[in-house]
């Protein structure tokens, strides 16, 4: 008996062994072979790509990474073709939206963020990562949480921008600071700008000429730390009062920096700022994105430089921390081949190019698959330590342009270059949300529907 | 000339084409959209909204402020017409070399832009060439924030337009100069007029509907042609000081995807022009009657 | 037309005397030649120092001159690509727009067309129409026939944008042609078209001249159009495409003056070339009394 029984048991067994390979493969059939990097691309014939991005105006460097990235992509999948554009920074939304209209231009393009990201996917312009990407390829990426809205996410992030304070050691000594132990509450950091300006630096150096200088201060360091989550802050924009004792509070903190920058603010844009703090003229600079780049010339060249958080004045669990935002790319509605601009958009998250992204830009690749001990230097450590301490975005990517074009970039270059009081910097706020909420009626439901997805 | 009655529309048919396209067209869009909100994307509907549009830019203040700049750049006027007849009279009593000084004189005219706003906005930063030449002459005092200053970023920019547009007022006043008949100088250098004298009262007279002509067609470029120079040299800032009506437009639809609000904007913007295209079809058909003789 | 090129019409040289007077002036004229210059000087000197000597020495002739900043400013051959770009538009768009406008003046001045004066008012009033209230409607235009950063559409917009002054001006011109040679013409049983293309055209050789430079000056030097219809980086004209440069190597400032450099030089030979034209054509219909 117990023979036979066992072959029946057996082949019971290899049977529904059986069945569950093929119903595994059956499936497997169906989705079409799985979508990013298990998308069969070769089944779908000549395909040329094309991608729209701004290039080493974002990220230098980056260019000449895409380039064999293509090269590779190609050579792996000889029937696609992919061409990329690149746009400038100044006309890059209305560039989007333009080629929206005509549903015509890019088959996947460049996208920061936030609003960024979620107005053209709001339009309709743009289809979820989830339909592109296998869930594998998306839930490795830490940064897809910007951009969820109605349960999917919209913008799948290469590489992840932070937002330090960077200083100069040598001229933290200079002044008598230990350029080991920077700055961490509020109160000790206008102390030691005050002792850098005795010693005869320019204790900060910003340009603001070109007006997002604004936006990266006063959303890295400033804004962010009212905030423990981004849902009061799209709440405040949906009916929040700008003029309010909390939103004010920060602009008060900036205002009491404003003798520690330096006097020609307006008149230098953000790039020549930071070449001032490159040369060595300036002891810190804030928030820049792609600093890593920056801090590795200086080091080429002798100078020391540290980084640290931005000083914490606020209450918010967000105040302590590191900003970062990941900015990648996203797929058109109208695009004949969104499967292989997935397969494309997997292909630039393989470990090896991801790997390459990190060596040739300095850039934090924005996925875990990325291994963060490949970081040799000091100052990568420790902000890739931050960043696993706390995940925060960036704020300016929770509300409309305007509200940074009219707001943020008029607030700093009127506070830090001219002659605006706290008082009216708030109203420009309120000035501004007024204005915006009372032109966009469609955009303020999104940003209901929006918040209830935070 | 007797021919069939359709030849001559037959030959100004491409010309009339054009025009409707690249004129006619837009403007009447133009005025179906100042009354419309106008979607951001193909999946929106538009929707019909009166004067709303209208109502907004004449309650926000930054539209006031950019065409209050607009009327503010027209002091460039009075100033490009006084320096215009000077040097055009300078030039007139043909100095050695006076050849060389009006072609030299016409070049910032035929200068693009760009390169202009670049090489001014390097020269007037608070650390720039200009500050430094201030300084070296012992004038610190009067270096200034030139374009990072809400109080000096738009003079700044009137003083790149005016020496930009300077050589083409030169260029007419001598134009005009050269088909005045020479007895009328000479009669009033027999009569002991001085150089002063004779400026008053001979030159400028004769000069006035070249400068009417000037002064309509530099009126119009700080209405209507500014652009260039704020994209350039400011983009608008700071603080919004510089924004004229172009920009606000330009804004308007390009940035903030309002296209009912940029168009109401440029059709008030046509609406003062318009009071000058009037001006400039009477001058044009004065012109052109008298070049049909 | 008696447009005046005054460099004709002036009569024979005076004698200046050297004076105080004489002194005033080429004083005051010198001061208006070095701040007209100033630019060109700063572009020139500045493109032949490196930045490390650009730091100290903003103003003054280059004490070690390099040719290497000129060259660094076209590497990469994105200066090459514009400027092939913008040669490419203005060409095409110029010779359209002239000929079209020759083909529509024909009638206006030569023919007995009742509407002609009329059309001819309203060019005159297209002329100072400020070309940001075309854009919106434009574009929208451009971007529902597909034809986003192609070089076609901006060449069809810059042609329609100047056919008014090129109408006006080659109208203005083709009423002073006298009319018997026409009739006489006629006469011997020449057509319309034959009048136009062997008596017409060849007597405006010079005007038809003004006309192309006048445009070509406006087309090179155009922003506002180039930068909204030609946006992909491949189609970008000279002019938009500084701005990027600019921002490119903002550090940079010998490398950018390289760059504005480099793309005034072809207007300058332009206008260093065809001045007489230019002239004629900007102060026609301005003379007047």
């Amino acid at each position: 008996m117990k023979r036979p029984m066992r072959t029946a048991l057996a082949t019971i067994a290899l049977c529904a062994l059986a069945a569950l390979l093929f119903a595994v493969a059956a499936t497997a059939r169906t989705s079409s072979g799985g979508l990013g990097s298990q998308y069969d691309v070769s089944k779908d014939g000549k395909v040329t790509l094309t991608l729209w991005w701004l290039g080493d105006q974002e990220v230098p460097g980056i260019e000449k990474w895409m380039k064999e990235t293509i090269a590779k992509y190609q050579a792996l999948h000889p029937n696609v073709t992919i061409k990329t554009v690149i746009d400038p920074t100044d006309t890059w939304t209305q560039t989007q939206q333009t080629a929206c209209k005509a549903k015509s231009g890019a088959d996947l393009w460049y996208n920061w963020s936030g609003t960024w990201s979620l107005e053209q996917a709001w339009s309709g312009c743009t289809v979820p990562n989830e339909v592109v990407l296998s869930p594998a390829d998306i839930s490795t990426v830490p940064n897809v949480g910007e951009t969820r809205w109605q349960g999917k996410t919209w913008d799948y992030p290469l590489y992840r921008f932070v937002y330090p304070v960077v200083y100069n050691k040598a001229l933290f000594k200079k002044a008598g600071l230990d350029p080991n132990r920077p700055p961490t509450t509020w109160a000790a950091f206008l102390g030691a700008s005050q002792k850098l300006k005795a010693s005869g630096v320019t204790p900060i150096v910003v340009g603001l000429k070109d007006g997002f200088g604004g936006e990266i201060l006063g959303s890295a360091t400033f804004q962010k730390q009212l905030y423990s989550s981004y849902k009061g802050l799209v709440q405040m924009v949906i009916n929040g009062n700008f003029t309010s004792p909390t939103w004010t509070s920060w602009i008060t903190k900036l205002a009491q920096l404003k003798p520690y920058f330096n006097n020609d603010v307006n008149s230098i844009t953000f790039g020549e700022g930071l070449g001032r703090f490159q040369n060595g003229t300036a002891a810190m600079v804030f928030g820049t994105p792609g600093v890593q780049a920056t801090i590795a010339d200086m080091t080429k060249a002798g100078k020391q430089v540290g980084v640290m958080k931005p000083p914490v004045f606020g209450s918010g669990s967000y105040a302590n921390s590191l900003v970062n935002t990941g900015n990648g790319f996203q797929v058109t509605s109208w695009s004949k081949h969104k499967e292989v601009a997935g397969s494309f958009m997997a292909f630039m998250h393989t470990t090896e190019r991801l790997n390459a992204l990190y060596a040739q830009t300095g850039n934090f690749p924005a996925d875990t698959r990325w291994n963060p001990s490949q970081a040799k230097s000091a100052t990568d450590r420790a902000m890739l330590g931050w960043l696993k301490d706390k995940n925060v975005n960036y704020p300016a990517n929770y509300y409309p342009t305007d509200l940074d074009v009219n707001g943020n970039f008029v607030v700093f270059q009127g506070i830090l270059g001219g002659k605006m009081t706290v008082a009216q910097a708030a109203k420009t706020y309120q000035d501004v949300i007024t204005k915006w909420r009372k032109l966009h009626a469609a955009d303020l439901r999104n940003y209901l529907a929006w918040v209830s997805s935070l | 000339m007797r021919l069939s009655r359709g030849a001559p529309w037959l030959y100004a048919a491409p010309m009339l084409a054009l025009i409707g396209a690249v004129f006619a067209y837009p403007v009447v869009t133009l005025v179906k959209y100042s009354l419309e909100n106008v979607s951001t994307s193909p999946y929106v509907p538009t929707t019909y909204a009166g004067l709303s549009n209208f109502r907004y830019i004449f309650s926000d203040s930054l539209f006031r402020t950019a065409l209050g700049n607009n009327i503010k750049l027209f002091l460039c006027v009075p100033i490009l017409a006084v320096l215009a007849v000077l040097v055009s009279a300078i030039l007139f009593d043909r100095p050695r070399g006076w050849r060389a000084y009006r072609t030299v004189l016409f070049v910032p005219y035929i200068l693009s832009i760009p390169v202009v706003g670049v090489v001014f906005g390097t020269l007037f930063q608070l650390n720039g060439t200009a500050n430094t030449i201030l300084r070296h002459a012992g004038l610190g005092a009067l270096a200034q924030d030139w374009l990072g200053s809400t109080a000096w970023a738009l003079p700044t920019i009137m003083f790149v337009i005016v020496w930009k547009e300077l050589g083409f007022g030169i260029i007419l006043c001598l134009a005009r100069l050269a088909s005045v008949d020479e007895q009328l100088f000479e009669a009033a250098k027999v009569d002991g007029a001085g150089w002063w004298r004779l400026l008053r009262h001979v030159t400028v007279p004769q000069l006035l509907p070249a400068l009417a002509f000037y002064v309509v067609v530099e009126l119009i470029t700080m209405l209507s042609w500014v652009f260039a120079y704020v994209y350039v040299m400011t983009l608008g800032g700071p603080q919004n000081s510089t924004v004229v009506s172009e920009y606000y437009i330009y804004q308007a639809f390009f940035q903030n995807s309002v296209a009912g609000v940029g168009a109401a904007a440029g059709v008030t913007l046509l609406g003062v022009v318009s009071l000058f295209i009037l001006l400039r079809v009477w001058m044009g058909r004065r012109a052109a009657l008298v070049a049909y003789d | 037309m008696r447009t005046t090129d005054s460099a004709a019409v002036l009569p024979a040289q005076r004698r200046p005397r050297l004076s105080t007077g004489s002194l005033a002036r080429h004083a005051v004229l010198l001061g208006f030649t070095a701040l007209a210059l100033f630019p060109i000087y700063f572009m020139v000197v500045n493109s032949l120092k490196t930045d490390d000597e650009y730091v100290g020495n903003s103003i003054g002739l280059p004490r070690s001159p390099v040719v290497s900043t000129l060259r660094d400013a076209l590497a990469g051959g994105d200066l090459y690509r514009w400027l092939g770009n913008s040669l490419l538009i203005t060409a095409a768009s110029v010779l359209i727009s002239t000929a079209v406008a020759a083909l529509a003046a024909f009638p206006i001045s030569l023919m007995r067309w009742r509407p002609g004066p009329f059309v001819l008012s309203f060019l005159v009033g297209l002329m100072v129409v400020p070309p940001i209230v075309l854009i919106i409607p434009l574009f929208q235009m451009v971007v529902n026939v597909h034809q986003l950063s192609t070089y076609q559409s901006v060449i069809v917009i810059y042609t329609g944008v100047m056919l008014p002054f090129s109408t006006f001006l080659l109208a203005s011109f083709f009423a002073t042609i006298p009319r018997t040679l026409i009739e006489a013409a006629r006469i011997d049983g020449a057509g319309t078209l034959r009048v136009f293309r062997s008596i017409v055209l060849p007597l405006s050789r010079p005007t038809l001249m003004t006309v192309v430079v006048v445009q070509a000056l406006w087309v090179w030097n155009e922003v506002l159009i180039a930068l909204v219809f030609l946006q992909e980086g491949s189609r970008r004209t000279l002019m938009v495409g500084l701005t990027v440069f600019k921002s490119r190597y903002h550090l940079d400032i010998p490398l950018v003056m390289a760059g504005m450099l480099w793309a005034t030089i072809p207007m300058l030979l332009l206008y260093l070339v065809g001045q007489r034209f230019l002239i004629r054509g900007l102060t026609a219909g301005a003379t007047k009394g």
